[in-house]
């Protein structure tokens, strides 16, 4: 596959990772822990990397789970697919899999050098990685036949460097304050996609739904701890956050019916929207919007990680239960696939 | 329109998928990890012998791979409408069927001349479809062509249902276990079964699994909780065992 055919802003080469123009840093990960692993990954290998120095995202990386909303795409050999905010790989090496030609972006080299690993472990050859902002990369007109963008719009508005344990939750100013309106930064990056997209081309968009049913129970915003915040009105959620994070609210989330009209904005046509339980990044139930959730078994199991059975999860199975089985609210439904053709 | 309807459930490592077009439905499965498309490949297996010996009419294949390479999988399996009882309910509220499950097992199962037959490997209520054509057995990730005594499965359903129905009772009911008897009865009507499973079924069924885990590949290396009839105790075995058996000789 010739990259420039793809990307235009490529850079150079070098060992093995394309450089574009160059982004911050996004992950779960400090940079100091980045760093302490990258010099065991080619004598350990991506599994036992994981395993070793951060075995707490073992299963967020290698899953299988975790790709369980791309047969919605029905992805077929050869397809050209971009994986944008591609981190670790999860999806990616799915799609390599399945046999498409794959573009794996991020702008954090650490994650792709993790990622390289792992295509070298598991012999996939069909996956070029390439290091770059997200935001600050353009793609050839029509060239593209899918974008996946797993859980990164929310983060588009974000830029500099995000250590997540270090500003999950807590009081951090950040200098490189967001200076346009987070949807339209949002609008400008989904604009970037439409165009790169071949006629029909295909885009797969997950994200958590601000009005996820557990969010109205105090269950807190998954990018800033805070609850309540997707909730209200974006004004009054970027006061709450700049008192209590001192920072303003940019991860802003949708609806099912603002993700459409972002989408619509953005130039896509076709939008076919999901209901994803009990959330997009291990799906156990991926449900069309325009189905019925009749018989809806809970997806939210009871017992956690460690094996322990909190009360919480028992009361948020029967929340579950009551609104999506007995009520049917598919408005509540935790996080939302969509699927935008050009 | 398509719609997951079971992610890597048990840790299976496969995906299922529900495509309703124009009316007409099909099941897409879905691995992409050696455990998993070892899976669907026991799957095809099981569906083409399944296919010959439940539906030898029906030429177009039941079950077929839609996409393979080396690392991926993808097959289709034909949508069968019916009902499934609720694997919850216990013996009493499935005592018909399980009674027409036994005869189904009869008329399907093959015999080897070493006592064995095919295994299906996962016979519980979830896995049989229940329509005005008789009953219909889905779900073959665990086949193996020649892997159990033969009444194994059959034998496994019926401890199944039972475990599910006692919930937190220690022993079953009386009731539950004239059930248990008269299903193994139907199955020994055959003169196939093993003596094992007249006199001590549970504890026949449990060690075949213990001693033959590699019939079920990696799966219960890696989901033990898979097979929920490993959780009787020794002793609720012992007892359960005693009360069949005395049951089985009364009807012999």
């Amino acid at each position: 596959m010739n990259i420039n055919n793809f990307i235009t802003e490529i850079v150079e080469k070098r060992d093995r990772v394309w450089f574009g123009p160059a982004g911050g840093y996004w992950s779960n990960l400090d940079k100091e822990e980045s760093k302490k692993f990258l010099k065991d990954l080619p004598v350990l290998g991506a599994r036992k990397t994981v395993e070793y120095y951060f075995p707490q995202y073992f299963n967020v990386i290698f899953s299988p789970k975790r790709a369980g909303g791309l047969p919605l795409l029905d992805p077929q050999p050869g397809e050209v697919i971009v994986d944008v905010g591609c981190m670790w790989g999860a999806l990616t090496v799915y799609l390599a899999k399945a046999g498409c030609a794959v573009i794996a972006i991020d702008q954090t080299l650490e994650s792709l050098r993790l990622l390289q690993q792992r295509l070298v472990d598991e012999s996939l050859t069909n996956v070029e990685v390439v290091c770059s902002d997200l935001k600050k990369i353009s793609y050839r007109e029509a060239s593209v036949d899918t974008f996946v963008v797993n859980g990164v719009l929310e983060w588009i508005p974000e830029t500099g460097t995000i250590e997540l344990k270090k500003c999950y939750g807590k009081k951090i100013a950040k200098t490189d304050d967001c200076r346009s309106r987070p949807d339209d930064l949002q609008k400008d990056f989904l604009r970037n996609l439409y165009l790169g997209l071949k006629k029909g081309g295909k885009l797969y968009l997950a994200i958590e739904n601000r009005f996820d049913f557990k969010m109205f129970f105090g269950c807190p915003d998954p990018h800033v701890n805070l609850p309540f915040v997707s909730l209200l009105p974006r004004r009054i959620a970027d006061v709450i956050s700049r008192m209590r994070l001192g920072r303003p609210y940019i991860n802003w989330l949708y609806s099912f019916g603002g993700i459409k009209a972002l989408l619509s904005e953005s130039g896509f046509s076709r939008i076919d929207l999901y209901m994803c339980f009990p959330d997009y990044r291990y799906p156990e139930r991926i449900i069309p919007y325009s189905g019925s959730l009749r018989g809806f078994e809970p997806t939210i199991k009871l017992v956690n990680e460690k094996g322990q059975r909190p009360f919480k999860r028992l009361l948020a199975r029967l929340g579950e239960f009551i609104i999506f089985n007995k009520l049917r609210l598919k408005i509540l439904a935790p996080s939302i696939i969509a699927i935008a053709q050009k | 329109m398509i719609e997951l309807i079971r992610n890597c459930s048990h840790d299976s490592e496969i995906a299922t998928y529900l495509i309703v077009d124009c009316g007409s439905k099909q099941i897409i499965k879905v691995a992409s990890s050696i455990i998993g498309i070892d899976g669907l490949q026991r799957e095809l297996q099981g569906w083409q012998w399944y296919q010959k010996a439940r539906y030898p009419e029906q030429k177009d294949h039941i079950c077929k791979i839609i996409q393979k390479n080396p690392s991926y999988l993808k097959i289709g399996i034909k949508f069968i409408n019916g009902v499934k009882a609720d694997y919850r309910t216990g013996l009493i509220l499935n005592r018909n069927l399980l009674r027409k499950v036994m005869s189904h097992y009869c008329d399907i199962w093959p015999y080897y001349s070493n006592g064995c037959s095919v295994l299906h490997g996962d016979l519980s209520l979830d896995n049989i479809i229940c329509n005005k054509e008789g009953i219909h057995i889905i779900d073959w990730e665990y086949f193996n062509p020649n892997g159990a005594l033969w009444g194994f499965d059959a034998v496994y359903l019926l401890f199944e249902v039972l475990y599910f129905g006692m919930k937190r009772r220690k022993l079953p009911s009386l009731l539950e276990f004239d059930i248990i008897a008269e299903n193994i009865a139907i199955l020994n009507k055959q003169k196939l079964l093993a003596v094992d499973f007249i006199r001590s079924p549970l504890k026949t069924v449990k060690d075949f699994i213990i001693t033959n885990y590699k019939c079920w590949g990696d799966y219960l290396l890696i989901a033990p909780k898979k097979l929920p009839i490993l959780s009787f105790t020794d002793n609720q075995i012992f007892l359960i065992d005693q009360a069949i058996s005395s049951r089985m000789r009364g009807m012999l």
